[in-house]
């Protein structure tokens, strides 16, 4: 088996890079593949809690990287797809306990016996991004739909095409509302800006927050609006060619035009 | 574009995401480039000065833009002609 080793990256901070590799993680194992995730936050641990694993971690990525036990010791297994399993950042040590090219050695390992490892990338451009893009094929880049993560979104853009390759894109949080009104940059309007590939759009959604909360990721909430987004995205990643519903899909141009006319 | 723009734009309202692309579509240009808004303008008169040299466009209306469309990005100059004085 080798596997795809995919890297969850933003730049700016608190877009939704964690959510979305819980999200995206499960969805994939789910369906069927082998995946592991790997915090790649060195110092400020997340994706356990998000992942309502936080109670299980016996060993981390740094006691990993410095021999301190054999990989499977530390993969922490998912208690509800048993097909994900998670590599826990430490919650200790600084960024500088790991360099590009372990992390380059764990990825080649991790492969041999997983279809998907994703790797969710502190936020920023420095050591932990370095450390983070470092054994990826791909990579993946979440933006809201504001001007401060779009820059930074940019940015890391820029960066990705020199070591890795053509990123794709997931808009997380885009509100149908606030576009209508014109008040939020659409898809389109972040598109011409990154010219990059959608991979897809999450809408604003509560159920977001109460998953957080609860520790079981949106994705498996059948209803929510977020969970079928990431559903959609993940078969994308699987290699269906599915279509990405506009946020107004349901909205009828009357209605729209009603909406224009009836808040002036 | 879509409809609603179309009639947004008709009604003449403007929601506040045009200021934002605005924004962002000028900042990128420096941050892509990794100059500042100054040597960005030196950049635009050395090349208005090398094309004027050597040929007769109107410099006043030679515009400079850079286009992010596609990638690579493109310097698309715009330079229209002046039309050439009769030769005898």
């Amino acid at each position: 088996m080798s596997g795809r080793a995919i890297v969850m990256t933003s730049g700016k901070g608190g877009v939704g890079k964690t959510t979305a590799t819980a999200n995206i993680g499960l969805g994939l194992a789910k369906h069927g593949s082998k995946v592991v995730l790997i915090d790649g936050d060195i110092g400020l641990r997340n994706l356990d809690i998000i992942l309502g694993l936080e109670n299980r971690i016996v060993y981390h990525l740094v006691d990993v990287i410095h021999g301190r036990c054999q990989v499977r010791q530390a993969l922490v297994k998912d208690k509800k797809v048993p097909e994900l399993s998670l590599l826990p950042a430490s919650q200790i040590d600084q960024k500088e306990a790991v360099n590009p090219d372990q992390m380059r050695d764990l990825i080649a390992q991790l492969k041999e016996d997983h279809d998907f490892i994703l790797i969710d990338c502190p936020a920023g451009i420095e050591q932990g991004f370095r450390n983070a893009i470092a054994g990826a094929d791909e990579a993946i880049v979440i933006t809201t739909p504001d001007v401060s993560p779009v820059r930074d979104a940019d940015r890391v853009i820029g960066l990705l095409q020199n070591e890795i390759g053509e990123p794709q894109l997931i808009i997380n949080r885009m509100s149908a509302a606030m576009v209508n009104r014109g008040d939020m940059l659409d898809q389109q309007d972040v598109l011409d800006i990154l010219a990059v590939r959608l991979l897809g759009i999450i809408p604003e959604d509560q159920e977001v927050v109460i998953a957080g909360n609860r520790g079981v990721p949106v994705i498996l909430n059948e209803k929510a609006e977020s969970g079928q987004a990431y559903n959609r995205i993940v078969r994308r990643l699987l290699g269906e060619d599915l279509p990405i519903p506009d946020l107004n899909g349901n909205q009828g141009v009357m209605r729209r035009l009603g909406n224009l006319i009836f808040r002036r | 574009m879509a409809f609603s723009d179309l009639v947004q734009r008709f009604l003449g309202s403007n929601g506040s995401k045009e200021q934002a692309k605005h924004r962002l579509l000028t900042v990128l240009v420096s941050d892509r480039l990794g100059l500042s808004s100054e040597q960005i303008e030196a950049l635009r008169q050395d090349i208005l000065a090398t094309i004027s040299r050597h040929l007769p466009v109107d410099s006043e209306n030679i515009r400079i833009d850079f286009v992010h469309e596609n990638n690579p990005a493109e310097v698309v100059i715009n330079a229209p002609m002046r039309r050439q004085p009769k030769s005898s």
